[in-house]
């Protein structure tokens, strides 16, 4: 049986790690994907592999490289954001391919030989080290205790920064926390399907949490489930496909694959159930 | 003595290098309702967005409440001509206007019991309580421009700036938020741009008109120059139209 899977430690450690991204993106996607944020993210999210190539060189876990490349990249980027006319995207372009080609670099610089290099572009949640549980766990309580604390202040800049900034709301320091949160959602996500697909689980659940949803916060929790379904149902599936047919299956690229399924399932009932909205488009 | 609720000395502004606004001088004493009017591109929004600070002066002074711009925030409402937001964001209509009492400072608070029955009235001054659990994108147009004239309103503050505020509204509806402006009056100053002449030229106390340059005497008259200034070819037209309702004697009777 497929359950056998359960008895294994590391695909418990998997599965708890599917999970606690799935928290990050389902909150943090669901603003990603309100503010239309996601080719920010997208940049952030391969500038995180600049952190990588960092914690390489220097001798420390890339992980915590990732932690800080991805957030100081992410608040110098938000402070930019606000202050160019234009030429956001050419920005955007530019911190995407430097963070790829300073992390490239920097593990070429490192002696000797850096062996899950690939794990960090494609992730491994199959091999994911428990302290990376633990970062991923407390990253995850930062950002919800950020949201609870200012759900309202951020919906607010999320929906209308003008107007928010109008009745005298501090919109710039909202706008970087924001930012912040993304970096380190992307953090959460890097190990799960790997920085080049980070982007996908961020915004496709919440993306068709989108189609039902009525407000922000029942938005998240669903961006949190269906998440948490795709991680999942992905692990099993890729687990599945290893026990009964010998295929070594990696599952970073099924979990995106399923997400994009369920996105094009929900897409159709909502048009079916045509409440209110047309689907959101990506 | 009380500051001016505006006051602009010498305004110069221009986007991208071409001037938008030339040597503006306006002052709006609390409490008065003046009405904006100029044709289309003359600069109006742009003379509302420098009163909220989000576009930088070239040169001369902006005051609000003797404060600049920036440090005035909480005290303006402001109406935007088009809605400056995702039409499919996941909001209802009430979460709109209870932001109109969100503050700075107030961080890690839920809104009151007060702030929900003050955005409760609001809605109730547009009429829209019956639609207020509604997501924004099951409203008409003019429901959720009266939405959002509900969220200024929950502002409460002192000084109110309305950008075309019935260009998506039936005449009735139109006409029911005159009726709501002048009930505001005189506790709330009001500019209201538009280019409804005859409309506004009902409900102000007085008008000013502008096409980069501003003609303004601090009083209802518009003299036929003002117009010939403001809107050059096109005055015969306007002439016809509306000038005989606006272009009352002074001592005329009052509305």
């Amino acid at each position: 049986m497929i359950w056998e899977a359960l008895d294994y430690p590391f695909f418990q450690r998997a599965l708890a790690a599917g999970l606690l991204a799935s928290i990050a993106c389902g909150i943090v996607g669901t603003y990603v994907v309100v503010k239309r944020m996601a080719s920010i993210s997208g940049g952030l999210s391969h500038a995180a592999f600049g952190g990588v190539g960092l914690g390489y060189f220097l001798g420390f876990d890339p992980m915590w490289g990732a932690v800080g490349f991805t957030l100081g990249t992410g608040l110098a980027l938000g402070w930019a954001a606000r202050r160019l006319a234009s030429g956001l995207d050419t920005l955007i372009a530019m911190v995407w391919s430097v963070g790829m080609a300073l992390g490239i670099l920097l593990t070429a610089l490192t002696p000797g030989y850096a062996p899950d290099l690939m794990s960090y572009l494609f992730g491994s949640i199959l091999f994911v080290p428990p302290d990376t549980l633990t970062l991923t766990a407390g990253l995850d309580a930062l950002i919800l205790l950020t949201i609870v604390l200012l759900y309202k202040e951020l919906k607010a800049i999320a929906f209308d920064e003008n107007f928010a900034e109008s009745v005298g709301l501090p919109v710039e320091p909202l706008f970087l926390i924001l930012i912040g949160l993304t970096s380190l959602a992307i953090v959460t996500l890097i190990r799960v399907v790997g920085i080049i697909l980070v982007i996908a689980l961020l915004t496709i659940p919440a993306a068709a949490a989108r189609h039902w949803a009525g407000s922000l916060a029942r938005m998240m929790a669903l961006a949190c489930g269906f998440g948490a379904l795709c991680t999942t149902a992905g692990l099993f599936l890729a687990y599945g496909l290893s026990a009964r047919f010998g295929l070594n299956v990696p599952t970073g690229p099924l979990i995106i694959l399923l997400a994009v399924g369920l996105y094009a399932v929900s897409a159709a009932f909502r048009r079916r159930a045509g409440r209110c909205c047309a689907p959101a488009p990506l | 003595m009380t500051a001016p609720a505006i006051d602009i000395q010498d305004l110069w502004v221009s986007i991208d290098q071409t001037p938008v606004l030339e040597g503006v001088h306006l002052r709006v004493a609390p409490g008065d309702f003046l009405g904006i009017i100029g044709p289309n591109g003359a600069g109006k929004s742009i003379l509302l967005k420098t009163l909220l600070g989000r576009v930088r002066p070239d040169r001369g002074s902006v005051r609000v409440f003797g404060k600049p711009p920036e440090h005035a925030r909480g005290r303006v409402a402001y109406l935007p001509q088009r809605p400056e937001f995702d039409l499919k964001f996941p909001i209802t209509a009430r979460e709109v206007v209870q932001m109109g009492r969100l503050r700075a400072g107030r961080w890690l608070k839920p809104l009151t019991p007060d702030d929900r029955r003050r955005a409760e009235k609001a809605l109730a001054q547009v009429r829209m309580t019956e639609h207020a659990g509604r997501q924004i994108a099951e409203l008409s147009q003019g429901q959720l421009q009266r939405v959002l004239i509900a969220r200024a309103l929950a502002v409460e503050a002192p000084l109110l700036l309305l950008d075309e505020p019935t260009s998506a509204l039936d005449p009735g509806a139109g006409s029911e938020l005159y009726g709501l402006l002048e009930k505001l009056q005189p506790k709330v100053t009001i500019v209201l741009v538009s280019h409804e002449i005859g409309v506004i030229s009902q409900v102000v106390r007085s008008v000013a008109c502008l096409n980069r340059r501003l003609h303004y005497h601090g009083s209802k008259q518009i003299t036929r120059e003002m117009i010939e200034d403001t809107y050059g070819d096109t005055v015969d037209f306007i002439m016809h139209r509306h000038i005989h309702r606006i272009l009352e004697p002074p001592e005329g009777p009052g509305r």
